[in-house]
Order: C-alpha cells, then structure tokens, then sequence
C-alpha cells in the first residue's frame, strides 16, 4: 500500500510536468520561440531544431492575444530560401503555419541560422541543424558485403586448421 | 615459382579490395534502383555467382572424367571444387538474399518459391551440399562413383539455374550474355571485370590449397596403411 501511493505521488509529480502547455497543434515541437510584439501580444514560433532532409520542416506560428495592426513575419535561411506569413491587423490568438520542403537542402548543415523577422524591423535567429538520415538499404549494403568476408575467412581458417592438423600428423607418422 | 598460389591469392585479394573500393566510394549512389545503395552489392554478387557456376562445371568436368578412366586425380578436382563451389554460391545467394530484400522487399522464403532463378539455383547448391556431405565418409571406390553420378547431375541443374531467368518465370535481371551487357555503364562494367578477376584468382589460390591439402591427406593415408 505504501509503495502504490509513493507510485502514485511519483506519477502525479511527473505527468504534469511532462505535459507541454503551449503545444497548440497535434504535433508537438522539440523548440518555442517567442516575441513581445507589444506589452499584451506575444508571437510564439514552434519548430523542431532538427530539420531532417526529405521530410517537409514545419513551423507554427500562435499569436496571443489580438493585434491591431498587422505583422508581418518571414523565415529567411539564406541564400533565397525564405517564407513570409503575414498576420492581418485584428486577428485573434490567430494560428497559422508554413513549411520548407525536404528538398530544400540537400547536404548536412549544422547551427543552421534561420532569420525571423517581424515587420522588417526586428528580428530573432533561430539555430538548426540539418540532418541527411543514412539510407534504408545501408543495412542491407553492409550485410551483403560482410557475407563475403565472413564466406571467405570461414573457408581459410578450415583450411588452415586442416592443413595444420595434416602437417603433424605426417610429422608424428615420419617420426 | 615457390610462393606462385600465394602471390595468384593475394593479387586476387586486392583485386576485390580495389572492386569494394571502387564500387563504394568511387562510383555514386546507383540511378534507376529503388535501393540505391544495395545494389553496390552487384559488384560481388555477380562474380562470385559466375565462379559459383565455373566450381561446379569443374565438379561435373572432374566427375565424367573419373567415370570415363577412373582418374584419382579428376575425382580429387571434382571433390575440392564442390566444397569451393559451396563457399562461392553461400556467398552469391547470401548476398543476392540482401540485394533482393532492400530492392524488390516482400517476402524472402516465397521469393525463393516463386522465382525460378533463385528455386534453381537454391535447389542446385543443396545438390552440391549432399555431394560434399556424401563424400565425408571412407573413399571406396564405390562412394567415389556415386559421388561423381551425383556430380554429374549438375550437367543439368547448372544450366537449369543459369538459363532460368531468361526462359523460366523470374524477376531476376539478366545482363551476362544478352545485348544489355554491351549497354553497361563502363564504370558498371570495369567494377564488374575488375570483382569477377578477384574472385577467379580467389578461386585459383583456394582451389590449389584445397588440392593440395587432399593430396597430403591421401599420401598420409596410404603411407599410414602401409605402415599398418
């Protein structure tokens, strides 16, 4: 009994906090980013710090509380790969979304900087790193050649030993 | 030349260390496979498939040999060639059993049941593993003939294989012999020459060790039976 209460106590201790309050999607993200557009209005960006190629990367936008005029917000990753989502003037705790293709990179980058910036004026950097996952069948490369390996080691160990054993035997029978 | 198998068995060697090297990092991910990097694998694959096939010619070739004059020494060739034909052909179906999965997916065991290519060739390995068990056991003359009537029941299983994917149900590709061996990418064909020489020289070195150790068993024999 007093171990399923400490369980319990435990349980309830953990689960609260590992529920993540400013999910607004189904999808929860690994990152939150935020941005005081005024004293009441706050713009929060929820993304995932890993962009993995061949997967579109999302972003979520949510903005908190009404706004009266509008923003505009754009995601520049450089080298002309950027997006803008505009935020129209007397939107409320409006949410919306955008999202880059899995084709956009096509090698590794690591801290990636992501430019956000609101209405041209302000802006926050957010850091990525772009993973390239390893191929599917790699398992199955690595499995097929070290068949051969395995084949041939196999076969010449035997032989030796065979060869071995021969060898003394014929010594000890000259003997 | 004292160390000749040796030197054959190490250029073999290097020879397929150069084809990995070559089909790895060399040549790029493969264009037009679903599995791009599996099909790497075809540079070993079809080689050891090829010496597959030219170990068991020597089995059939050794065995017609000993039933024509009754030839110890073709008997020995056919003996020492089964096993390195057993060795080659656990490798080329081993690594086609990869390939396969990563390309073409679904199930192996009905793959193996429904493509003739691959029940043939199956089928005509396990031939050669009773043939290799058989012979473990005191070599009688009578053995050694059953042995080779065995053998030589690859005078058709070795064609039945080679040739069932060109007139037989099978998805297995077909390149060694037809016109698309002519419209091979040259880096597909050099990685292909170059992997099917390695194995060849492989063989060579293996097959002469083999020979050899039979040899000495058989001299160590009959010394010890004369002893007796």
């Amino acid at each position: 009994m007093k171990y399923r209460l400490t369980f319990l106590s435990v349980m309830m201790l953990l689960l609260p906090v590992s529920a993540d309050p400013y999910c607004h999607q189904d999808e929860c993200f690994t990152d939150k980013a935020e941005f005081v557009v005024s004293n009441e209005q706050i713009v929060y960006i929820y993304y995932n710090s890993l962009f993995e190629i061949g997967e579109n990367w999302f972003i979520v936008i949510w903005l908190e509380n009404s706004t009266d005029n509008g923003i505009d917000l754009v995601f520049d990753f450089g080298d002309d790969i950027s997006k803008s989502v505009e935020i129209k003037s007397g939107s409320s705790n409006y949410t919306d979304s955008l999202s880059f293709s899995g084709s956009t990179f096509s090698s590794e980058r690591f801290d990636t900087e992501l430019n956000v910036s609101f209405n041209g004026n302000n802006h926050i950097i957010l850091e990525i790193d772009i993973n390239k996952k390893p191929a599917e069948d790699m398992v199955y490369l690595w499995g097929g050649m070290s068949v051969f390996w395995f084949a041939i080691g196999a076969y010449v160990l035997y032989l030796s030993n065979k060869l071995r054993e021969l060898s003394k035997k014929v010594k000890s029978n000259n003997e | 030349m004292k160390y000749f198998r040796e030197l054959v068995g190490s250029l073999g060697f290097l020879l397929i260390l150069c084809t990995i090297y070559f089909g790895l990092i060399h040549v790029g991910p493969a264009k037009f496979f679903t599995a791009p990097n599996a099909q790497k694998l075809f540079y070993l694959h079809v080689p050891s498939g090829l010496i597959t096939y030219l170990a068991f010619m020597m089995v059939v070739g050794g065995s017609s040999f000993y039933l024509y004059n009754k030839s110890n020494h073709a008997d020995n060739i056919a003996k020492c060639s089964a096993e390195l034909g057993l060795v080659f052909g656990f490798m080329s179906l081993s690594s086609g059993t990869f390939w396969m999965k990563a390309e073409w997916g679904g199930d192996i065991v009905s793959r193996f049941l429904t493509d003739m290519r691959l029940a043939t060739t199956l089928a005509m390995w396990l031939l050669y593993v009773a043939y290799v068990v058989y012979r473990r056991q005191p070599e009688t003359s009578n053995v050694k003939k059953n042995a080779a009537m065995l053998g030589l029941s690859g005078m058709l299983m070795i064609p039945l294989s080679y040739f069932s994917s060109r007139f037989l149900r099978s998805h297995h590709p077909v390149i060694v012999g037809t016109d698309d061996q002519g419209s091979l990418d040259p880096s597909l064909r050099l990685g292909l020459y170059m992997g099917l020489l390695g194995f060849l020289l492989l063989y060579y070195f293996l097959f002469m060790l083999r020979f050899r150790i039979e040899e000495l068993e058989k001299t160590y024999l009959e010394k010890r039976m004369e002893n007796v």
